[in-house]
């Protein structure tokens, strides 16, 4: 059965992020051993209550205000939460208090993925490069920065990056599956199978490389193929909800698979929920395939509360709700979109 | 053949909600029985390739070694009668130097080709003084100052030119007096794609809505490679542009009222324009295939201003979630239900979508319903027309095919493409014909631009369709079932001189059919405006309805067919005041 509250990630290994995020640890086992407010202000968070969220910050500074482990990891959770301004200020208080420049990289790169999430491209490129600027020695911040810049078809930039982190690490499975996505949204594919190729000699068992000979297949309208493949990343790591995600997708243009395909968006949806796309897919199914408009709503709901600017997604939830002869739900959904479009203006919206 | 749809003219505005829904779900319902395993069912559509004596022209891009985005996007083409011999001329579109942007030899320059009736046609561009300035791409005709002939705007890449008609074969360029030598505050020079002319505020003569593509300066040109070799750059590496719509003032001159309309609101990567009263509110609305970005639906709010639609109704993205690479348009009615849907063409692996409308504008994508996902996956569609190539009385659709990228790169033997006719099943679906549509049909050029009309006024629609660095393609139709057939070119008085923007419901023996009066169709070119429908074995129209855009009605009672009709308008009549046979 799927939840549909934004409850705390139960394996971050899960998270959007095409790559395993990575952990800034400000504190040790903090979760265990964190006081009452730490646990507050947690739970403030996943309520999504953002005066509870205030008020716990403004006890956490009463509490400790020296202690940095704890305004780092206050940080780190409301990153998590898509918070990214509150982060930016508790790590900011964190860094201020000392910090290694281990800390300091990482503490960008949260705040580049929390922006990554919130679609606000440009502020988590800046974060990003930031991270590299303090910390070069990270792959994972390389790989984030190539990933979003391929996502942004930002090829150029892309391959640059692609390349400096290349140059750094030369045996690192993840940067050529970067490269490789690079050059997919580049349109060559060629190249993007030569990085492939290079992935797969340095760690054959990846499921990071099978998923991008998936994204391959997916390219070349090799659906079958790229179905094999984003199974065999599942084999590999059945908690991947991307490779979940993606195998979906492919099997979902396959035509005769919606079945199929609905039972992988769910299992998506059920390791990592917070992700609006598998919630849109899902909802996709219910709605133009299997004619269930109650049940594709559900799912639209979901993706639309996590991507309010989303276009495709409000686009079939109003349709949706006409179609089950919910009019007002329907206006309703148009004018949230007219206003959460406008206060995006023209950020650029990740999907 | 089914029963007669409702009369689209009669709304009830109580029934927008009910039928909305009821629509929607019918469409639902609708989805199995579609689909259909019959081509060899319908009438066949066939062309033949002409190459008519006289129609001596190639288009250049410019080409050079470097990738200038402008060189692929080459170019439009449009069917006009402008010297009212009853003949549709052609005229088109060229480019110029790269980068100066300058036409400097007549390898660059627009022609217009004079229909001399015997199928061969004459270059009269220097008497008529309608070569072009600059780097032009599309082209878009009426008549804008009502005067019975038809004009020519052009639009380009750093500038456009209205060619007012001075009915005596030539044109003289007014752009700067009409106030279209437009310099936006923000952009500068905006690169315009298409163009369509429209009566958005129906007070009798034609406005000027023109689609913007991007930002884009030779000097700041990106770089693109597929796999190591030059070619051009993705969209999503310019910034996209608004939109333009221009007011007619009634004396040559024209408003920018782009910001004070709402069109200015709204950036995209413009390039086809589809115009129709997509609500049937009796005001034009305007669809606008963006190039990786969002469709734009402008709602006519019927005060001069427009609103964003396109989400809300279901034309912003397709039924995969995806802003496709939106390149041409047409909206008319494929089911015969009375509401015009709209066609879109983009780029190869997207599929081409056809969004449904169940009703007062709310649409339904339907494109894997209708067959066309498996017809066009493989295709890269420009320019694109919804007609009756058959005259069996259900419009078919045309692709001018052909992928985006360098003919010369890396990719090039894919980026020539065959032209796609699918012909409409009667039951929601349509068929990949082109492979039985004549020995020439299969031939691979770079397409791009596509006009639609009937050149030799037998009753069947011609296609032409550009080329880049190419010839164009002249495809007479050769249809070979003699069905019935009727054009009718409308004539406003109330109404802008064109009857642009009119509505007709025709019916016949069979069924009742819809279609209405515009030049704007496909990517970047304007069409023959003269109405066509195939009547298939119907010798008889029993009634044409006419809603005029000045809200008169006007009927028509039977009418013979295999004939041109010009219809003039009438003033309003009481209601009760019919007319039969008027302006025949």
């Amino acid at each position: 059965m799927i939840r549909f509250s934004l409850r705390a990630r139960r394996c971050l290994r899960t998270a959007s992020a095409l790559l395993a995020p990575f952990l800034v640890c400000f504190g040790q086992n903090a979760s265990s051993e964190s006081p009452p407010i730490f646990e507050a202000l947690k739970s403030a968070i996943q309520a999504r209550d953002v005066q509870l969220i205030d008020q716990q910050r403004k006890e956490l500074d009463r509490v400790e205000p020296r202690n940095r482990e704890a305004h780092g990891k206050a940080g780190e959770w409301l990153a998590e939460g898509r918070y990214c301004e509150p982060a930016g200020e508790e790590f900011d208080r964190a860094l201020s208090l000392g910090a290694s420049k281990k800390q300091q990289a990482g503490s960008h790169y949260l705040l580049g993925r929390c922006y990554e999430r919130a679609s606000r491209t440009r502020e988590a490129l800046a974060e990003y490069r930031k991270a590299i600027e303090i910390g070069p020695g990270e792959e994972k911040f390389h790989v984030a920065l190539i990933l979003l810049l391929a996502s942004q078809w930002e090829t150029g930039f892309g391959e640059d990056a692609a390349r400096e982190a290349l140059a750094r690490f030369p045996n690192s499975a993840p940067c050529w599956v970067a490269a490789g996505l690079v050059e997919l949204r580049n349109g060559s594919l060629g190249n993007a199978r030569e990085a492939w190729r290079r992935a797969k000699a340095l760690e054959p068992d990846s499921p990071l490389v099978a998923k991008l000979l998936g994204r391959i297949q997916m390219t070349e309208a090799r659906y079958a193929e790229a179905v094999q493949s984003f199974q065999r990343a599942i084999e590999l790591d059945r908690s991947d909800a991307q490779a979940w995600f993606y195998c979906g997708l492919a099997l979902s243009k396959m035509g005769d698979q919606s079945d199929r395909a609905l039972q992988a968006f769910l299992q998506a949806i059920e390791l990592n929920p917070e992700p609006a796309e598998a919630y849109y897919w899902a909802g996709s199914i219910y709605v133009q395939r299997k004619h269930q408009n109650e049940q594709g709503i559900r799912y639209l709901e979901q993706a639309v509360v996590r991507a309010p600017a989303w276009g495709p997604a409000s686009q079939l939830l109003i349709q949706a709700y006409r179609a089950a002869g919910h009019s007002e739900k329907a206006m309703g959904a148009t004018r949230r979109f007219q206003e959460s479009s406008e206060r995006a203006a023209s950020e650029p919206v990740r999907h | 053949m089914s029963e007669p749809p409702r009369n689209r003219f009669v709304t009830d505005m109580r029934w927008i909600g009910k039928l909305s829904v009821c629509g929607l779900l019918l469409a639902g319902l609708g989805v199995s029985f579609w689909q259909s395993d019959r081509p060899g069912a319908v009438d066949p559509i066939t062309f033949e390739l002409m190459a008519p004596r006289g129609l001596h022209f190639v288009s250049n891009s410019g080409a050079t070694s470097r990738k200038y985005q402008p060189q692929t996007m080459l170019a439009g083409v449009a069917l006009i009668d402008y010297d009212n011999d009853g003949l549709l001329d052609i005229y088109l579109v060229n480019g110029a130097a790269m980068p100066d942007l300058v036409k400097n030899g007549e390898a660059f320059s627009n022609r217009l080709f004079r229909n001399n009736g015997d199928g061969s046609f004459t270059d009269v561009t220097g008497r008529a003084g309608v070569k072009g300035r600059g780097y032009d791409i599309g082209v878009a005709v009426a008549d804008f100052d009502n005067d019975g002939y038809e004009d020519i705007f052009v639009a380009g890449v750093r500038g456009n030119i209205l060619y007012h008609n001075n009915g005596d074969g030539t044109f003289t360029d007014v752009t700067q007096k009409a106030g279209l030598d437009h310099r936006d505050p923000v952009y500068g020079r905006l690169w315009a794609a298409s163009a369509a002319w429209v009566d958005h505020d129906r007070d009798g003569w034609l406005d000027l809505f023109v689609s913007n593509y991007v930002v884009w300066d030779p000097e700041q040109e990106p770089v693109c490679e597929r796999d190591h070799v030059p070619d051009f750059c993705h969209p999503k590496l310019y910034q996209g542009l608004p939109n333009s719509l221009f007011h007619n003032n009634h004396d040559g001159t024209f408003t920018d009222v782009s910001q004070r309309s709402g069109i200015r609101k709204s950036i995209g990567k413009g390039m086809g324009v589809a115009v129709a009263d997509f609500d049937n509110d009796g005001w034009p609305d305007i669809f606008v295939a963006n190039d990786n970005e969002p469709n734009q639906l402008f709602h006519n709010e019927k005060n001069g201003t427009f609103s964003g639609a396109a989400v809300e109704n279901g034309v912003a993205y397709t039924e995969n979630g995806a802003a496709i690479a939106g390149m041409g348009a047409d909206a008319r009615d494929v089911d015969n239900d009375s509401w015009p849907d709209i066609f879109e063409t983009a780029l190869v692996k997207e599929t081409m979508p056809l969004f449904r409308n169940l009703g007062h504008g709310i649409f339904q994508e339907i494109t894997r319903e209708s067959g066309l996902t498996a017809a066009t996956r493989n295709k890269g569609g420009w320019s694109n027309g919804v007609f009756d190539f058959n005259n069996d009385g259900w419009k078919d659709l045309f692709v001018a095919a052909a992928h985006v990228l360098d003919p010369g790169g890396n990719r090039r033997a894919s980026v020539e493409q065959s032209n796609v006719v699918l012909a409409n099943l009667h039951n929601g679906g349509f068929s990949d014909v082109s492979s039985h549509a004549g020995n020439d049909f299969a031939r691979p050029a770079v397409h791009r631009g596509a006009a639609f009309g009937d050149l030799d006024n037998d009753g069947r629609i011609d296609i032409v369709v550009t080329c880049l660095d190419g010839r164009p393609e002249v495809w007479h139709n050769t249809s070979p079932v003699r069905n019935h057939w009727l054009i009718i070119k409308t004539i406003g008085s109330t109404s802008n001189r064109d009857g642009i923007g009119a509505k007709l419901k025709l019916t016949t023996s069979s069924g009742v059919q819809f279609n209405q009066v515009t030049t704007a169709v496909g990517f970047a070119s304007a069409s023959d405006r003269r109405v066509h429908f195939g009547l298939g074995k119907d010798s008889v129209a029993r009634k044409l309805q006419i809603v005029w855009p000045s809200g008169t009605v006007q009927m028509l009672e039977n009418i013979r067919a295999d004939q041109i009709l010009i219809v003039r308008e009438k003033p309003a009549l009481p209601k009760s005041g019919r007319d039969p046979g008027s302006g025949r």
